[in-house]
């Protein structure tokens, strides 16, 4: 039995091989690194960076690792060994820090290299030809002006919290705590920064539920960086007697997934961050520099327009980032929100 | 060692427990003298419930690890698959037969891991590779998205608190006095005991070895099935990266109760204690607001300490 | 022919089977710089694997070296300003020291290191996260050049790739020609008959776990100067990599058999197969699943052989 079970394992992976290896003429190959697609997110990026290479005439190979900085590194040396002429790179290291010395390679070879999801190191803007994708400290900033919004309309008090953060040892959980308290020192107190061992609801409710009774009657707000641990943490408020929007405040600042605690008001507010278009404007950003051959020193915040996504025509800056449109908490502000020509339903609930 | 022995030594696993209890009685009475908000009855019920699900699975790897199986490296990865596969059927089915099938499910992969393990004769190397296929198919049955439920009875069962006491608690105590019972009380409870102390003479002494691999390996599967399924049901979702990197969790807590790896001694309810006394510590570096890194050298040296102190005190040699 | 020879041999076609299967889709896997990087790409997982590999032939598991390494790479990065060459010693030899101690407790206590080492894996874990102050730590931009010699290629070997190789035939040569290493085939053998003959278990297994915990500290070490940074969470994936690599190179669990050799074969096999899976551009998934299938494909011929050999055996002594 289990030798049948190996050999339909054999079968089907052979078949996966044959799929991949159909490749029609193109404008030519781009190779995108990143973390497994076990991640939703991660899998809506790939899927966003592989509809715009369609469009523009590319083809597209992605390079999965295991969430592990050095398996990542090997396959960078892997690609690079293989002598292939490729139309460009874009990389997403799974450990900013870490790769550094793989994007160094990576731009050693010559091809444009596009940095996406993780904002680059100071220091390293000679290995890259531009960055296009999410701003982490904007996401913090973001979900920080949501929180403040709520708590003026609100008439409830509103001073001390706390941060449930990302893995100790995280970038982005990081860049999104630095962002959150630049945006509110003087405004509010934050009084305890905790992180969870994962990204995913299981492992917020893990922390919320502890750290919300211990400090029920301090605590008046919460930031948890993404909406899945915010949502666990309004179901651990709730279980505390406390109403989420009424006695605390509930912010996670990125969809993630799930947008019934935002639907619903439990959590004051939320931004679209959304896989699908970040991969979707790192590979139009490729596309760009191979059109106009140049790249515009400076940031660029893309405009969140509700219906069109930017034109290909427009220019290329060393930094481009991802609009984080806040979108309020009720159903119809959700229904109504869309980036880009999608709604926030098709963005957020991959 | 003949068996006789070895169920003589069982009957010593009572005091054992009660080293556990003690351990968590002085870390109880440490943390409310230096920790105002810890002594609070509602926080003991946080602690236990932190230690619920976590502990569910400990007591299942009890049993692989009194069977004298060592332990299983494919718990995390299967909690993953079985979450995918609750999710996928309850939309399908309903959540009756979801519950259902999905424990099936469960105990259908434990047996084929508890088959090749008697066939291989390590259950280490057949549960890593076991390990690897099963995260491997939760994420082809996944589509790498987002697997959402709507079941009004998933989340009654996912986040209800009969009695003021959540559900997972309830299965948590539930589970840890079920499989002490079995294990105490039951023919098979003693055989899988003996198997553990001794699987020479297990074989030579007509012990149903097979039989008690298997037992042991599907209640594995059932607490982790439990853990899946209450997971998906409180956040009405599932998706294929859940439990990442959990293993560790689950034997540290079978350890921490002062189960020894060799087999044949301790008490699904050790297991239990020790999810309960990991997370009261957890919880009271916590609330002391200590930084994630201090909190998992403290917990590691934990662990170190209380195997090694179990080990003295059972007496030597593996 | 001896029989861990025949099983080596087949190992060493299985290997062939998978590179062959996978270079006929992917020209990089017979060019030159191809095969250097898939030398290099097995660095970090061999280098470990053979410490792993030591302990298991000693019967015993060393489970901590992923967080050593990262504890180790950590360290080297901090270490960096007072020299590459003088920090790379002081944390391999640092590593060896607290292996030492951690083998030293193991034999003390009497106890599994399987339950031991799961206890430092999460404590050096941690440890690593302090020392860190839970940043990724580099070594400043405009030194960076200076670890180019590490990517560097002679051939198709860099400096890593060649310790790698060099590492397995000394650590080979030291476990079947020398007294030490002999006595840790000796204590996995049959520890009681080790006992009996006068092997003393205390310095095989200190031996053991000293050299498995340096060697970690070394790819640790050594990887992180390659890419000029080290992470407090980083090389949390090896330690299944490298004990797939000893399986599947034929080490057996119990203790007393196999080979460093094997090691090798077994490394390059899943190496093969990972990264071509990956260069082919498949997901995730693909590489589990081939995996998992490649260990019980290989454990299961394994236990069939064995079973087929016992029987003829037993055929054999009846009729004689």
């Amino acid at each position: 039995m289990k030798l049948r079970i190996s050999m339909t394992l054999a079968a089907s992976m052979l078949a996966g091989l044959m799929a991949t290896a159909a490749y029609a003429d193109s404008k030519g190959t781009v190779v995108v690194f990143v973390p497994s697609s076990t991640n939703p997110y991660i899998g809506q990026f790939q899927l966003g960076a592989k509809e715009k290479a369609a469009e523009l005439g590319y083809d597209i190979k992605v390079i999965e690792n295991n969430f592990n900085q050095s398996e990542q590194d090997s396959q960078v040396q892997q690609q690079l060994a293989s002598g292939e002429t490729v139309a460009g790179y874009i990389w997403w290291p799974f450990e900013n820090a870490a790769g550094v010395g793989s994007l160094r390679a990576l731009s050693q070879s010559g091809a444009p290299v596009i940095v996406s999801n993780q904002y680059p190191i100071k220091g390293t803007e000679a290995y890259w030809t531009a960055y296009a994708g999410a701003n982490d400290f904007l996401s913090g900033k973001t979900a920080a002006e949501i929180l403040l919004d709520a708590c003026a309309k609100a008439d409830a008090k509103c001073d001390k919290g706390a941060i449930i953060r990302f893995p100790a040892g995280v970038s982005a959980g990081d860049d999104r705590a630095t962002g959150f308290e630049d945006a509110v020192k003087g405004k509010l107190d934050v009084v305890d920064v905790v992180p969870t061992a994962g990204f995913l609801e299981d492992e917020g409710y893990k922390v919320a539920a502890q750290i919300i009774p211990a400090r029920k009657g301090e605590l008046t707000w919460l930031y948890t960086q993404n909406d899945s641990l915010a949502g666990a943490a309004a179901q651990a408020a709730r279980e505390n007697g406390l109403t989420p929007g009424k006695d605390i405040f509930i912010v996670g600042g990125t969809c993630h997934g799930d947008s019934k605690h935002v639907k619903s008001g439990e959590i004051a507010g939320t931004a679209i961050q959304s896989g699908y278009w970040e991969g979707w404007m790192a590979m139009q950003a490729l596309g760009k520099f191979v059109v106009q051959g140049k790249v515009v020193d400076g940031e660029s915040y893309l405009e969140g327009t509700p219906d069109a996504p930017p034109s290909d025509a427009d220019p290329l800056y060393k930094y481009n980032f991802l609009p984080n449109p806040a979108v309020a908490n009720s159903q119809a502000a959700y229904d109504a929100a869309k980036l880009w020509g999608k709604t926030a339903d098709q963005l957020c609930n991959f | 060692m003949t068996s006789q022995d070895a169920s003589q030594r069982a009957k010593f696993t009572i005091p054992k427990t009660a080293y556990g209890l003690i351990a968590i009685l002085v870390l109880l009475v440490v943390a409310s003298v230096t920790t105002p908000s810890f002594a609070r009855v509602d926080n003991i019920f946080v602690v236990i419930r932190a230690a619920s699900l976590t502990g569910i699975v400990a007591i299942g790897m009890s049993y692989i690890t009194i069977s004298g199986n060592l332990f299983a490296l494919s718990a995390s990865a299967l909690g993953a698959l079985l979450a995918v596969l609750f999710a996928l059927l309850t939309a399908a089915f309903g959540f009756a037969a979801g519950l259902v099938l999905t424990l099936g499910l469960a105990v259908f992969c434990g047996l084929a891991q508890s088959l090749a393990i008697s066939l291989i004769g390590n259950p280490i190397i057949t549960t890593l590779a076991f390990g690897t296929v099963f995260r491997g198919l939760a994420a082809l049955f996944s589509g790498n998205s987002i697997l959402r439920i709507e079941s009004e009875a998933a989340l009654w069962l996912g986040t209800a608190r009969p009695l003021g006491i959540p559900t997972q608690s309830w299965a948590f105590i539930i589970a840890a006095l079920l499989s002490w019972f079995v294990i105490r009380h039951f023919k098979i409870g003693r055989e899988i005991v003996l198997c553990g102390a001794n699987p020479k003479a297990a074989v030579a002494s007509g012990l149903r070895v097979g039989l008690v691999t298997a037992i042991a390996c599907a209640a594995l599967s059932i607490g982790v099935a439990i853990m899946a399924i209450m997971t998906v049901s409180q956040f009405s979702q599932a998706k294929a990266d859940l439990f990442m990197g959990y293993d560790f969790d689950y034997i540290a807590a079978v350890l921490v109760g002062g189960i020894a790896l060799r087999g044949g001694k301790g008490t699904p309810l050790q297991a239990a204690l020790g999810a309960v006394l990991i997370a009261l510590l957890q919880n009271f570096m916590l609330l002391h607001g200590l930084s994630a890194g201090v909190r998992m050298t403290i917990v590691g040296l934990l662990v170190i300490a209380s195997i090694s102190l179990f080990h003295i005190l059972q007496g030597r040699g593996r | 022919m001896t029989s861990e020879t025949k099983s080596n041999l087949a190992r060493l076609g299985l290997m062939i089977a998978v590179y062959l299967i996978l270079a006929a889709r992917i020209p990089s896997y017979y060019s030159q710089p191809g095969i250097a990087a898939l030398l290099d790409s097995a660095v970090l997982a061999g280098i470990i694997a053979i410490g792993v590999g030591l302990t298991m032939i000693a019967g015993e598991m060393d489970l901590s070296v992923g967080s050593m390494a990262a504890f180790a790479g950590i360290l080297s990065i901090q270490l960096f300003p007072y020299g590459m060459v003088p920090a790379l010693v002081i944390v391999v030899l640092f590593c060896g020291l607290l292996g030492a101690l951690q083998g030293y407790c193991i034999y003390k206590l009497n106890i599994s290191s399987m339950v031991f080492t799961i206890g430092t894996l999460i404590a050096l874990r941690g440890l690593t996260l302090v020392v860190s102050n839970e940043k990724t730590v580099l070594i400043p931009f405009e030194n960076i050049a200076e670890t180019d010699f590490l990517s560097a290629k002679f051939f198709v070997f860099s400096i890593p790739s060649a310790t790698l190789l060099v590492l397995v035939l000394l650590v080979d040569f030291f476990s079947r020609r020398t007294l030490w290493g002999r006595e840790i085939f000796a204590i996995g053998g049959g520890r009681g008959e080790a006992r009996a003959a006068g092997v003393s278990i205390r310095r095989p297994i200190i031996v053991a776990f000293s050299i498995s915990a340096a060697l970690a500290g070394l790819a640790g070490a050594l990887l992180s100067f390659r890419t000029g940074s080290a992470s407090p969470l980083g090389f949390e994936a090896v330690l299944l990599e490298a004990v797939t690599a000893c399986l599947i190179g034929g080490i057996a669990l119990a203790g007393g058999r196999g080979s460093i050799l094997g090691v090798l074969i077994g490394l390059f096999t899943i190496r093969f197969l990972v990264s071509g899976i990956a260069a082919l551009g498949a997901p995730f998934w693909m590489q589990s699943l081939a995996t998992g299938a490649l260990l019980i494909f290989v454990i299961i011929a394994e236990a069939a052989i064995g079973y087929v050999t016992r029987r003829r055996r037993m055929a054999r002594a009846l009729t004689a």
